[in-house]
């Protein structure tokens, strides 16, 4: 019997050995309140929007879960509105801020940029560049929240000039209390000119108005009890709380102040280290100050104890959130991170997921004013930029029935950051295909304080592990070494095979620049060249030089002049390690040769720079354009983006110029840099998908419009037009009424001195076309290579060591590194 | 032949309650240790995480081209060979020295095992001031007339390492030998020395021969150990130190980060078919030498 005991006891142990460890594993319930949502474990944890992607699974559906669907409302009005602002929501209507249209304003200027009032100039055309613009005036308005019934408060008026004197008075911000009453924050400025033409300030009025659903003024609280003698005084940020106390914090004093609706001045509540970036409304209708404090150096939400006249407790915020949403519902607050908005309860510290943007084809870059509904509708404020003008829509937000949600296959795309255009282009990519569509992770999202790749591991170990996304935005990613584990597509065939594209289609030097050993592997909408540029009578005529070159052609200018303006060793080794690595790396064979004279010299002339440049109180800063035209700096470096900037260079250099580059033994010193860049996996198992979205960076649509792109296109055609641009004359008349080009704009050189820009000549264009032509590629740079010749270089550099022992270090260690990659 | 039914049972009844007790540890070493190495196995033999295609030993015969893997195993057995022969025999003179008669021998094995108690940032920023190129040792060494020496990036790169690696792992070792040492039966000795032996003799042929059981384990902990060195060598220097510092665990650690996981793990591999192999030697030999004192 006893034996059979210690047998059960030693039994019912083991198993509770094994099962124990097991226990350890479970989810929490704060994780998943709504259907797998993303969890912040206890306050100022990361923003962690995509986590509840899970991975981007290609069946993965969990992502409907999150699906709004979206109803635009334009506001039935006549008038023409060019924004909405500060959008509340109170008995069961919409209320805010309208900008609204009431006419024209056309300017005239002059080659000087002077305004010209004169009729009689204006009428004979006597003017150089005319300005047209909206004029507008903000009014108070209400609607309904499909936006019909819009209308301005019939009964709200504008706090008037008082009489003899002129000025204007705004509406800045607006918002409601408990009870539904409107309330608006209006500065008044009044101001007049005497006979003799002398200014008067009549003083200024700073107002917040408590307003019934008509606009009515009930109470009007005058605040100058608050700003007393501050010379500068604004309201920052204004709100009311449950029991109708206004809490408002602006002008030099760093705090909150708190007033009842008397405008009696209750208490002030000091703020003694940070800034107070936001009042916000909790669920609760207290109200609670987002400020950065310096002490945690980070941004801390507190609730203002009016009692005790200072800050309560820091409640748990997750991290880089920087702007709250009043609460209600069931949530304390809400916040945007851009990709999802989200509603958080203090109490359990966790933050669930209520819409997913870019999978309910929404984008959150146009959306503001966001007010969640307590029946669980989301209203907001639609503003995009559509032929040529402001469009705006009340956009009312409602759950989709995830049955209800089309099966579409799913591409992954994984970025380290998602900017506003390729966003743009996703949204309009799931709108419009029937068959697929594209969920976002990006893996930024994972970074931490303590270490800023985590991302990228993440990344990395996923692909290891067989989960490769379907497009990769190639920003902030290893490219290099994926394209040497051949993990991406070659795009080259697409790229022939493309009815609108074409090899042809590219401009040939930045296709060259973009490939990577005969194949391409991004997709790329626009590049610059960073380059360097020095007379042509100092430097010649050809592109391209050695270091042998640069000191022969230093030897020709004033003693004391620098080759570089403001250069320190760093620059200068990273810029010509960039152009030279192939010259002294061979992958083919994995040989190195830093051993050789050419780059001891090379480290000798870096050597000649300073470490840094001190910028202290002594610091005269000069322009370089100054320094090279008094031959105190024979070069600049420069990235050429456009026809203009280049020219400028010739009226400084006084003369032709050359593209010299950096010195180099090889190639032309220039190198052509890509500014997005999209690519398409290897495993990818609907490439042709793949493609129909990513082409979209070639395309010579994409590349005219108005996406702020500020550097030379990929697309031939696209290059072509801005070619015929930068070649177009701009006429005007002279005094004599003769038509003569006029410049289309001047660039500032120094005091007193500005090149007018006129059109390109075919000459300027046929140089910058040979500059990108000759450009060399970001690929041949390899990251590693260059960081231990800079940590060997600075043993060179601080005088331990001789250039020769560095070399053989550097040629020991990069032989190393590069027989590895074999 | 009559055969006892009830005996057949409760010996498999004992069989089956045995390897249900030792499931746990059995699942836990299978999910942790053999799981993983399986992977890693499979992983050798297919042509990338991508493309799961069989490719046989292809892998292995890119490894053992790749010169700089070679470079690596042959300083990985360099530091082995000087090392771990170093760290047994220092360590057996140090606890036959504690052994004896001495003054403070409490403290001076609290000396000696301190190493242990010290973090890898420390060691590491310590090492970095005694050997830097600017360091204590070359300032020092100057005084006499010799110049500097870049322990880091030269020739002399293993030097200190193989004395930090000595100056961490010594005490334990020591403390091993003590122990051993304590439990020898010192019957045996005196009879040695009243029958005329002497101290050499007494050690290699009775000391060392009850230790050989205890220097296999030191041996094998301190070939462990050695392996263990690439922590401080890659805070030292980095992921790419100078050629005579470049390691094994340098080449796999690279090898993750680039994403090759074929060469990491067929890298992998090999290092483990040639510590099995070291390791059986050393078993074989310890049955020759100890033979004569276990059970």
């Amino acid at each position: 019997m006893k034996r059979k005991l210690l047998r059960m006891t030693a039994l019912l142990l083991a198993v509770l050995l094994l099962v124990l460890p097991l226990a350890a594993c479970s989810k929490t319930e704060n994780n998943s309140a709504e259907n797998g949502t993303n969890a912040s474990e206890s306050g100022n944890k990361d923003n962690s929007g995509n986590k509840d992607n899970k991975g981007n699974a290609a069946s993965d559906d969990s992502y409907k879960d999150f699906v709004y669907t979206a109803a635009y409302q334009k506001l039935t009005t006549d008038e023409e509105i060019q924004n909405l602002d500060q959008l509340t929501y109170a008995n069961g209507r919409l209320y805010m801020i309208a900008w609204m249209v009431t006419g024209k304003v056309t300017e005239y200027y002059d080659e000087d940029w002077n305004l010209i009032t004169d009729e009689e100039k204006i009428a004979n055309g006597e003017y150089v560049e005319k300005y047209e613009y909206d004029q507008t005036e903000p009014a108070l308005c209400s609607a309904n929240p499909d936006g019909s019934d819009f209308k301005r408060l019939e009964n709200f008026e504008q706090t008037s000039i008082p009489e003899g004197s002129q000025g204007s008075s705004y509406i800045n911000s607006l918002c409601v209390d408990g009870s539904g009453n409107i309330w608006v924050y209006e500065e008044m400025y009044a101001w007049h000119y005497d006979e003799n033409g002398t200014y008067f300030d009549d003083g200024n009025q700073y107002l917040i108005r408590k307003l019934d659903e008509t606009g009515a003024t009930l109470v009007t609280v005058d605040l100058s009890q608050i700003y007393g003698e501050q010379q500068y005084f604004y309201v920052n940020n204004f709100l009311v709380d449950a029991s109708g106390m206004l809490y408002i914090t602006g002008g030099e004093e760093n705090g909150v102040y708190v007033v009842d609706e008397t405008g009696a001045m209750l208490c002030t509540v000091p703020l003694e280290n940070g800034s107070i970036n936001q009042l916000v409304r909790l669920k609760d209708g207290t109200v609670a100050a987002m400020y950065y404090s310096e002490g945690a150096g980070s941004y801390v939400l507190s609730r203002i104890d009016t009692a005790a006249k200072a800050f309560g407790d820091d409640l748990p915020v997750p991290g880089n959130i920087y702007y709250l949403i009043n609460g209600g519902g069931d949530y304390d607050y809400y916040y945007n991170d851009g990709y999802s908005l989200y509603g958080y309860q203090i109490e359990t510290e966790t933050a669930t997921q209520l819409v997913n943007w870019i999978n309910s084809d929404i984008n959150s870059d146009e959306l503001q004013s966001i007010i969640p509904l307590d029946d669980g509708r989301i209203i907001g404020i639609s503003t995009s930029w559509k032929n040529d003008r402001t469009n705006v829509e009340v956009v009312t937000l409602t759950k989709a029935d995830p049955s209800t949600i089309p099966e579409k296959e799913i591409l992954t795309f994984a970025c380290m950051w998602l900017n506003y255009d390729v966003r743009a282009k996703i949204i309009e990519f799931n709108k419009a295909s029937d068959r697929y569509r594209i969920n976002v992770v990006d893996y930024s999202t994972f970074n931490t304080e303590d270490d800023y790749t985590a991302g990228q591991t993440k990344l990395t170990t996923e692909i290891i592990s067989g989960k490769v996304p379907d497009i990769l935005a190639t920003s902030g990613l290893p490219i290099n070494r994926y394209i040497a584990r051949g993990l991406l597509e070659d795009l080259k065939p697409y790229i022939e095979s493309d009815p609108e594209l074409g090899t042809d289609a590219i401009v040939p030097g930045a296709l060259r620049a973009l490939e990577v050993n005969g194949g391409i592997y991004q997709a790329a909408s626009s590049f610059y060249i960073e380059t360097v540029i020095g007379a042509e009578k100092i430097v010649g005529d050809k592109m391209g030089w050695t270091v042998s070159d640069l000191k022969a052609a230093l030897a020709k200018m004033p003693e004391g002049a620098m080759a570089f303006c403001d250069t320190t060793r760093d620059n200068l080794l990273f810029y010509i390690c960039s152009m030279n690595q192939s010259n002294y790396v061979d992958w083919e064979t994995g040989k190195c040769d830093f051993n050789n004279e050419e780059f001891i010299q090379l480290l000798e002339f870096v050597k000649t720079f300073p470490a840094e440049i001190n910028y202290d109180d002594n610091y005269e800063y000069v322009s370089l354009y100054k320094q090279i035209m008094e031959g105190k700096v024979m070069l600049a470096n420069t990235t050429v983006a456009d026809f203009d900037e280049f020219r400028v260079y010739k009226q400084v250099f006084g003369g032709d110029i050359t593209f010299v580059g950096f010195p180099t033994s090889s190639g032309s010193g220039s190198i052509a840099q890509f500014s997005d860049g999209l690519a398409i996996s290897s495993t990818c198992a609907n490439k042709d998908a793949a493609w129909s979205f990513v082409r979209y960076l070639f395309t010579e649509e994409y590349q005219t419009e108005d996406h702020y792109g500020w550097r030379f296109p990929t697309n031939q055609k696209a290059f072509d037009q801005m070619v015929a641009q930068a070649m177009e004359k701009q006429m005007g008349t002279d005094e004599n009424g003769n038509e003569v080009e006029v410049s289309h704009g001047s660039w500032w050189i120094d005091d007193g001195i500005e090149v007018e820009m006129y059109a390109a000549t075919q000459e300027d264009v046929d140089q910058i076309v040979e500059l990108i032509n000759n450009a060399s590629g970001a690929s041949a740079f390899d990251q590693d290579i260059y960081d231990i010749i800079a940590e060997e270089a600075q043993a060179f550099f601080e005088g331990q060591k001789t250039a020769q022992d560095v070399a053989a270090i550097i040629q020991s260690r990069a032989s190393i590194y590069v027989n590895e990659q074999r | 032949m009559k055969i006892n039914h009830a005996k057949l049972r409760r010996k498999m009844r004992g069989r089956l309650s045995g390897a249900a007790f030792l499931a746990p540890s059995f699942l836990g070493a299978a999910i942790f240790y053999i799981l993983p190495f399986g992977v890693v196995v499979y992983y050798s033999l297919i042509k990338s995480p991508l493309v799961r295609e069989f490719v046989g030993f292809e892998n292995f015969v890119n490894v053992l081209n790749n010169s700089s893997f070679r470079m690596a195993a042959a300083n990985t057995l360099k530091f082995s060979a000087v090392a771990v022969p170093l760290a047994v025999i220092l360590a057996i003179l140090l606890a036959l020295m504690l052994e004896c008669k001495i003054p403070a021998k409490s403290q001076l094995r609290t000396f000696f095992l301190s190493p242990m108690m010290v973090p890898v940032a420390s060691i590491v920023l310590i090492w970095q001031v005694i050997f830097h190129y600017n360091g204590v040792l070359n300032n020092f060494l100057s005084i006499f007339g010799y110049d500097k020496i870049d322990w880091f990036k030269s020739d002399y790169g293993q030097i200190p390492i193989i004395v930090l690696f000595l100056w961490k792992n010594l005490g334990y070792n020591m403390i091993l030998f003590m122990a051993a040492l304590n439990n020898m039966p010192k019957g045996l000795l005196e009879v040695a020395r009243v029958e005329g032996a002497g101290p050499v003799y007494c050690f290699f042929n009775i000391k060392l021969r009850y230790l050989s059981p205890t220097v296999l384990f030191v041996t094998i902990l301190s070939l462990i150990n050695s392996f263990k060195v690439f922590r401080e060598v890659y805070l030292l220097t980095g992921a790419y130190p100078y050629e005579s510092l470049y390691m094994l665990q340098h080449f796999m650690n690279n090898a993750f980060v680039n994403i090759d996981y074929q060469k990491l793990s067929a890298a992998a591999v090999l290092m483990a078919a040639v510590m099995v192999v070291l390791i059986a030697i050393l078993f074989v030999a310890e049955n020759f030498f100890g033979k004569d004192v276990e059970g």
